[in-house]
């Protein structure tokens, strides 16, 4: 048993020896591990419209006017950014015949009087008509910072009123019911504001315009 | 009897002549002693952030970016030293990337690192460089780390790539006309 325990021996020995041997045939080196971390930055940010309140949202006559102050802020801890309210008009036939006279794009106004100079409209509103909404998309002008004041928008607009036009008559001749009164949904958007360039012949607004998906 | 005594003295006399030859010559003996000293093969990795060299911190980092956003070039400069006195030496580089989520990319779609002159990329995943180091000397390696804002998303909020440099060396003499050529890396 003794000798069987030394041959092993033996044999680890040599084998010790002899890749010891092949390991140092050149001189060489190596260094420690050299670390790097990069940490990726979040955006993120809340819409809100204090004025708002839900309850008094009902039972509403034409020529109503409702608070509503939708904007955007940014969170403590979010890279700076380019932000992007899109306001969605449900019910657009009927305020599409309320508003004689004006664009699509000035159908907003009927309801939310006029907005803030601040935001510029993006998009080229258009009624659609299978959905029965219009789409208004507004950027602000300013990047967002996350350190006050420049972390919050100003408001969009500050009110909704119902048009005085909304009458039983005027709702009968689109063909359309307004049962459930309309609604005006407001969604925030937020992009990175570093490394976005202005692409050819439009504004680095735009240009971050195009890099969002808002449907 | 007194004759053979004087033979006997006579011989040792003899004896004495023959004795004295053998220090007719003087003798010297000078050892002509060499020493030998093998040398060594020292790098190191060298970090630099705006010029400045930077060392690791207790948690064996070195640089930290945060705040990286896609499109974002980072100014990561990686230098590899030959230390003083080291021998003549073949480098290569090799970087391990990784985040901290699953399902993020490392290849460069992704990540893109800017390297100096005299690197190749080689299958084996290793960066080596083209000519000889000498001692006392520092081969810029890394320039910069890009990251592309055209296929990084949302998914890439909030993590955190880590990126590890090391370096290994080899004789150059007697060790290859080319660095493809050279053998005897560590790890090999």
């Amino acid at each position: 048993m003794k000798r069987k325990i030394f041959i092993s021996a033996l044999a680890i020995a040599l084998i010790a020896v002899l890749s010891l041997g092949a390991t140092v045939a050149y001189f060489q080196a190596k260094t420690e591990d050299t670390v790097n971390t990069f940490k990726f930055g979040n955006v993120d940010g809340e819409i809100s419209e204090p004025t708002w309140i839900p309850e008094n949202a009902t039972n509403l006559a034409p020529g109503k006017t409702l608070p509503k102050d939708p904007k955007i802020t940014l969170a403590a801890d979010s890279l700076d950014a380019y932000v992007f309210i899109k306001v969605t008009v449900s019910d657009a036939a009927i305020l599409k015949t309320v508003t004689t006279g004006k664009t699509d794009a000035e159908l907003i106004t009927k309801l939310a009087g006029t907005i803030d100079s601040g935001w510029t409209l993006m998009n080229t509103p258009a009624i659609d008509t299978a959905k029965d909404e219009i789409v208004y998309i507004y950027g602000y002008n300013t990047i967002l910072t996350k350190t006050a004041p420049g972390n919050v928008t100003t408001d969009l607009f500050t009110a909704i009123t119902v048009p005085g036009e909304i009458t039983e008559e005027n709702i009968t001749a689109t063909g359309a019911t307004l049962a459930d009164g309309f609604t005006v949904t407001v969604k925030g958007y937020l992009i990175q504001s570093d490394n976005i360039t202005a692409a050819d012949g439009k504004t680095v607004l735009q240009t971050a315009y195009t890099n969002i998906d808002f449907s | 009897m007194k004759k053979k005594i004087l033979a006997v003295a006579l011989a040792v006399a003899m004896l004495a002549i023959v004795g004295y030859n053998t220090i007719a010559y003087f003798t010297s003996t000078d050892d002509a002693v060499n020493t030998i000293t093998a040398g060594k093969l020292e790098i190191a990795v060298n970090e630099y952030k705006d010029g400045v060299k930077t060392a690791a911190g207790e948690d064996g980092v070195t640089l930290k970016f945060t705040d990286v956003k896609p499109g974002d070039i980072c100014p990561k400069v990686a230098k590899v030293e030959s230390l003083t006195g080291s021998i003549d030496a073949w480098i290569r580089v090799k970087v391990t990337m990784a985040w901290d989520k699953a399902d993020l990319l490392t290849d460069n779609t992704v990540v893109t690192l800017t390297t100096a002159d005299g690197w190749t990329l080689n299958t084996d995943g290793y960066y080596y460089y083209s000519t000889k180091v000498s001692t006392a000397s520092e081969t810029e390696f890394l320039k910069e780390v890009k990251f592309n804002a055209e296929t990084m998303g949302n998914a890439y909020q909030g993590a955190v790539l880590t990126v590890t440099v090391k370096a290994e060396a080899v004789q150059f003499a007697n060790n290859g006309a080319t660095v493809d050529a050279a053998k005897g890396w560590p790890n090999a």
